[in-house]
Order: structure tokens, then C-alpha cells, then sequence
């Protein structure tokens, strides 16, 4: 609106109030995001809806299920182990995550902030980590894990995610736009050196830690590779693992999978509104001035 | 209250030394200002006062203490910071208060120095404001309310007026002032900007690459330069500076400044050898326009030609050529004189300085 006040300074109330309220190019442009908007939330209904049907109903391409029914609902917390893996899985996202948000940004803030011998090489040796990829690991994970006895634990399914390599790099990369007069004003403050960090860089830092956060619990939340082979007893498995049995040599059970996958959207869809209200909030916080 | 003192203080970063040998004494409850070009190491200077920087070598005393093994928090300083150093999120009270409440003091007490603060810099309405919600000067004076409140002995400032435009500055300039005899504390402020040196300091140090050029008041140091390099610092428009050379002319000392010019010396300059090379210099207020008024009893007079006019108001800046050299005068602002013409001027020898051609140094 503003660009158009702009534009056409000279146009006064009356001219616009005489202008159409949807004019061709606003048309077109609701149409393209609607349309698109659909296309993205299209599977997420289907998913939704199919958890609803009954099984011979599954490969009717209807978005409204004939006979809706919340059985499949009914039979994955009655009769599978769904309750016992989707709390798990909540377990083990958490942990990660919070360990994650905690050492990456500990580790990052320490290299963005601090000179020291060796520092360099440490940065570099952490951002070697970033291209060895996850199979690669996998064997020496499992060797690991086999000789520590950290087979089919919950620390032996979380312990290769504690840290990132990447989320070391993203903090450092954050907290070099920390000024560091901050630091020092703090300094000069009388706060000590791990309460400038917890009390004046992280709040700093929010939007990343917002980004890092979202990231890493829905990458621990959708782990499959490495829980499957960590994990061998049931009661272990995490989601992803869990549905992996639904799908059997010559049956998939459909309905169950999606009725499953509802049900484990629901913490993620909760995480991003939450973070996603800090990334924004912490935009506008940000107001640093140089 | 404490005095500062900084005994043979070097600064090395690496291999690079940056502090070589720094001697300054600060006396209770005195306004110095540290002002240089870029990259001299005032702020170096300031933050090793503030501890935030080690010592590579030499002695910071605050009081009768030696802090150079003091942490910043005990050396009982506060630090103002060019860019304000607010924490964006945290209240213009919670911003205040943070060093209070990091020292765990009660309540009342913390809220008692923060209205106290509060009322000073007249910040009351403000306090529960966060900074993205503040004029630039307002931030600043939240950034000095989180410096009184912490009572130092020693206020520290680097360049906390830099991010303020020209109208702002002069009001903060004016108010840091009347802070300083409000809130009685040794005060050392860095600043590049000369004017604010001259207007607030008790003191001024000039630095340059490390090392001190001159100490004196803001007048000493205007009207006895030590060298080339402090009286062309200080003062605006600069001070003429012309290299010449010490001729005898009729028997009387003068000096000649290329083919042409040929001026008598003081008598400051009399024992000059014949042909020693000189730097002169003359503040642009001792060119001035001869206009129908008689000149002053020492000046002597010389035609120049007005090349650029640059109007203040009150006065005129002038571009000359006077004798083949090229000089800036003034005029009063009414007389409007035309570029291109050619005036009477008067130049007030009195006031001429002379400098070493080789140490730079000033002659006497
Ligand atoms: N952390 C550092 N590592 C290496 N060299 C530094 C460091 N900090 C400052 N220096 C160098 O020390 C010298 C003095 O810097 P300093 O910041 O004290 O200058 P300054 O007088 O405050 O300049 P300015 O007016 O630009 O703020 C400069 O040459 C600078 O390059
Ligand atoms: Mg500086």
C-alpha cells in the first residue's frame, strides 16, 4: 500500500475508495498461492483422511473417506506398541535437541568468541565432520556402541546426535554477529564468563536457536537408519522404526501408517508454531544498532 | 573518586606492538580526553584501563591500587560504548540494573539507584521501553544511567557520541558535562572528534601511533602546539603550514616561503641560522581581511587573491593565494568578498609558530 501511496501521490481518498476491490494482478497472484498452498497440503490431507478409512478404502483416491471411522485410531494405541514408540521417539527428540541447542551453541560461541591456541584446527576438524556422510558412520557407530554395550538404548540411539557439527557452525557463524562490546559491557557488569554466554549472547542468538531447534528435533524425530540398527527390541523402536514392521513383505497395512504418521505429525506441527513465534520475535528483538 | 595512573604501559598484539611506553597521569575527579587518528590506540588504551584488555607491559594504577591483575568488574570503572552496548532484550530498567542485580543487591536498593540514575539523565518515563524503542541519544543516556548506577571511581567513554548526528552530539556533549559535575568522578573519554575534546576535557592527550604527542589543556595545546602533528590536529579549519626558510633581509630575521614571499620573523624566530629550513605555521583567525579598519599594532600586510569564499554565518573561510602561497584566512560574515578578487590581509606574526623541518618539533 505504501509503495502504491508512493507511486501515485497525487490520487486522493475519494479516487481510491472508487477503485475495484480485486483488481487483476491481486487475482492472480491469491489464485497462484491458493493454488499452491493447496498442492502443499494436499498429501497432508490425504494422509489425514486415509487414517480415517477403512481398509478396502485405501486406494480410492477420495478425499472424503465413505464410512470415516477412528478404528485404525483405536487399534494403534490398543493393539501395536504405537503409544510406547511415539513416546520414545518424543524422549529421544528432546534430549538430542536440548543437547544439541546446548553444546553446539556452547562450542560455537567458544570459537566465535574466544582466541586460543589451536582454535582454527578445532573449527576445521569439527567442519570436517559435516562431509562424512551418516553411512559412512554407521559401522563404526555400531562397533562403538557393540564394545561400550550401548546396544539397544536409548543413549545408544542418541548418542551420535548430541552434537552437530553443523549446529557448531551455524552457532559460531551466529555469535560472530554478536558485538562484542555486549560481552564486555557484561564483562564490566561483573557477570562471569558462562553467564555472559547463558545471560547475554543466547538471548542474542534466539533466531537461530529457534532454526536449530526445529531442525534437529524433526531430524531425530525422523531417523530411521540408524535406530533400526541400534534398536533390536520392540519396546526401543522409535516411530519411524515402528511403522517400518507395519510394512510387511506382502502387506502394507496403509491406513495404519497414515493414521500413525497423523499422530506423529502433531508434535512437530506443535514445535514450528512454537519456534516459529521466536524466529519472528527474535527478528524484531534484534534490533541492533551498529 | 580515584586517580588513574599509567606507568611505561606497552601493548603488543602478537609480535605487533601497538602501546609503546605510555606515561599518564590522571588526577581525582579529572576530565581527560585520549584523542588521535584512527588506529593510535586510544581505545587499546581505554580498554586496558577497563581490564578488558591485558597489560603487556608496565603498571595501571586506580587509586593507590595496581589493577593490572584486576578483574573489570573489581576495578571499580564503568565503560560507555559507542554503540551503546544495550542488551536488546532486556528492558531500559533491566538494562540499568543488570550489573546490580548480577551483584545480588536487594531489591530496594536496586531500584532506589535506578530511579536515582533515572532522574539524572531523564530517563523515568523510559525505563520499561526496550532500546529498539529509543532515539539514539536516548539509548546513550540508558547507556550511561547503566554507568552511574554502578558508582564507579572511574568513568570510562569510547567515543559514545559517534552515532549521534552534529545537534544530538552537541546536546549529549553539553549533558555529559553537567553529568561530570553532577556525579563527581575522574573521567577518561576517547573521542576523534576535536571539538569534543576541546569542549569537555580538562585535559587532552594526543596520541598518535602508539604513543603520546602532547598533554595539556584544551588552550596549551591550541595555542603551543609541540610539533606539526598536534597543531595540525587540533584546531578547524587547520592551521596554515608552510615550509620556508630563515633569510636575513635588511639586516632583520625573515623568512622566506618560495620565490616570492618573504616574511619577517618574530622574535621568537631571531635566532634563526641563515638558511635553516622551518615549518611555519599560522592559525587561519591571524589571516584576516583588512576591511576599511586599521589592523592590529603586529600585523604586517600583504595583498592576496581570493580564490574560494565558504560562508559560516558569523565568518567567512577564505582560499588565497598570497605570494605564490596558497593559505586559508577568514573575514567577518558581512563582508561577503568575491572569488576572484583581490584584498588587503593582515597577518598577526605574533601568533606564528615555528617548526623544525627535519624533527618537526616546535622551535622556541
Ligand atoms: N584484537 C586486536 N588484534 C590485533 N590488533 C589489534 C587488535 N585490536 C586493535 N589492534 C590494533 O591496535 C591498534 C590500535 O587500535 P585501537 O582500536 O586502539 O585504535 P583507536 O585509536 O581506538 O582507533 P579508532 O579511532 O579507529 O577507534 C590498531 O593498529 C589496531 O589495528
Ligand atoms: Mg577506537
Amino acid at each position: 500500500m505504501s509503495a502504491e501511496a508512493i507511486a501515485t501521490p497525487l490520487t486522493d481518498a475519494s479516487d481510491r475508495l472508487s477503485r475495484p476491490l480485486l483488481r487483476p494482478s491481486k487475482v492472480l497472484m491469491w489464485s497462484v498461492l491458493m493454488v499452491g498452498g493447496l498442492l502443499m497440503v494436499l498429501p497432508f490431507i490425504f494422509m489425514v483422511s486415509t487414517s480415517l478409512k477403512f481398509n478396502n478404502e485405501i486406494y480410492e483416491l477420495s478425499l472424503l473417506p465413505k464410512e470415516p471411522t477412528w478404528s485404525n485410531y483405536q487399534f494403534l494405541f490398543e493393539e501395536t506398541r504405537f503409544f510406547r514408540w511415539f513416546v520414545n521417539s518424543l524422549i529421544i527428540a528432546t534430549i538430542t535437541t536440548v543437547s544439541v541447542l546446548f553444546f553446539d551453541s556452547l562450542v560455537g560461541y567458544t570459537l566465535a568468541k574466544f582466541k586460543f591456541r589451536g582454535r582454527i584446527f578445532v573449527f576445521v576438524a569439527i567442519l570436517s565432520t559435516l562431509m562424512i556422510p551418516t553411512e559412512m558412520l554407521i559401522i563404526p557407530w555400531f562397533l562403538l556402541s557393540r564394545d561400550l554395550g550401548w546396544l539397544d538404548s536409548y543413549w545408544g540411539i542418541m548418542f551420535p546426535g548430541m552434537m552437530t557439527g553443523f549446529g557448531t557452525f551455524l552457532m559460531k557463524q551466529f555469535f560472530e554477529s554478536v558485538p562484542d562490546d555486549f560481552l564486555d559491557a557484561a564483562r564490566i557488569d561483573g557477570l562471569n564468563e558462562f553467564q555472559i554466554w547463558w545471560e547475554v549472547a543466547m538471548p542474542l542468538v534466539k533466531p537461530a536457536l529457534a532454526a536449530l531447534a526445529i531442525f534437529i528435533f524433526l531430524g531425530n524425530w525422523t531417523a530411521f537408519l540408524w535406530p533400526l540398527i541400534v534398536t533390536t527390541s520392540e519396546d526401543l523402536y522409535t516411530i519411524p522404526v515402528g511403522f517400518a514392521a507395519f510394512s510387511g513383505e506382502f502387506t502394507t497395512d496403509w491406513e495404519l501408517i497414515m493414521t500413525g504418521a497423523t499422530v506423529a505429525t502433531l508434535p512437530t506441527l506443535l514445535i514450528f508454531i512454537m519456534f516459529q513465534k521466536f524466529i519472528i520475535r527474535g527478528v524484531m528483538l534484534t534490533g541492533l544498532k551498529g | 573518586m580515584a586517580s588513574v595512573s599509567i606507568r611505561k604501559v606497552y601493548k603488543s598484539y602478537g609480535k605487533v606492538q601497538v602501546i609503546h611506553g605510555l606515561d599518564l597521569e590522571i588526577a581525582h575527579n579529572e576530565f581527560v580526553v585520549l584523542i588521535g587518528p584512527s588506529g593510535c590506540g586510544k581505545s587499546t588504551m581505554l580498554r586496558m584501563i577497563a581490564g578488558l584488555e591485558d597489560i603487556t607491559g608496565g603498571e595501571i594504577h586506580i587509586g593507590e591500587r595496581v589493577v593490572n591483575n584486576v578483574e573489570p568488574k573489581n576495578r571499580n570503572i564503568a565503560m560507555v560504548f559507542q554503540n551503546y552496548a544495550l542488551y536488546p532484550h532486556m528492558t531500559v530498567f533491566k538494562n540499568i540494573s543488570f550489573g546490580l542485580r548480577a551483584a545480588k543487591l536487594p531489591k530496594h536498593e536496586v531500584e532506589k539507584k535506578v530511579a536515582e540514575a533515572a532522574r539524572i539523565l531523564g530517563l523515568e518515563d523510559l525505563l520499561l521501553r526496550r532500546p529498539s524503542e529509543l532515539s539514539g541519544g536516548q539509548r546513550q543516556r540508558v547507556s550511561m544511567g547503566r554507568a552511574i548506577v554502578r558508582d564507579p571511581q572511574v568513568f570510562l567513554f569510547d567515543e559514545p557520541l559517534s552515532n549521534l548526528d552534529a545537534t544530538l552530539r552537541h546536546q549529549m556533549r553539553t549533558e555529559i558535562k553537567l553529568l561530570h559535575q553532577k556525579v563527581a568522578t575522574t573521567i577518561v573519554y576517547v573521542t576523534h572528534d576535536q571539538i569534543e575534546a576541546m569542549t569537555l576535557a580538562d585535559r587532552i592527550v594526543i596520541m598518535r601511533d602508539g604513543h603520546i604527542q602532547q598533554v595539556g589543556k584544551p588552550g596549551e595545546l591550541y595555542h603551543n602546539p609541540k610539533n606539526t602533528f598536534v597543531a595540525g590536529f587540533i584546531g578547524s579549519p587547520k592551521m596554515n603550514m608552510l615550509p620556508g626558510e630563515a633569510r636575513s633581509h635588511n639586516g632583520a630575521p625573515h623568512l622566506a616561503l618560495g620565490e616570492d614571499l618573504l616574511i619577517p620573523l618574530p622574535d621568537r624566530g631571531a635566532h634563526l641560522r641563515e638558511g635553516q629550513r622551518v615549518i611555519m605555521g599560522i592559525r587561519p583567525e591571524d589571516v584576516v581581511m583588512v576591511n576599511g579598519q586599521a589592523p592590529g599594532a603586529n600585523s604586517w600586510l600583504h595583498d592576496a587573491r581570493i580564490n574560494v569564499v565558504e560562508p559560516l554565518g558569523s565568518e567567512s573561510l577564505l582560499i588565497l593565494e598570497l605570494g605564490g602561497q596558497s593559505f586559508t584566512g577568514k573575514c567577518a560574515g558581512r563582508i561577503e568578498p568575491a572569488a576572484g578578487t583581490t584584498a588587503q590581509f593582515a597577518l598577526n606574526l605574533e601568533n606564528m609558530h615555528l617548526f623544525d623541518h627535519e624533527s618537526e618539533q616546535a622551535i622556541n
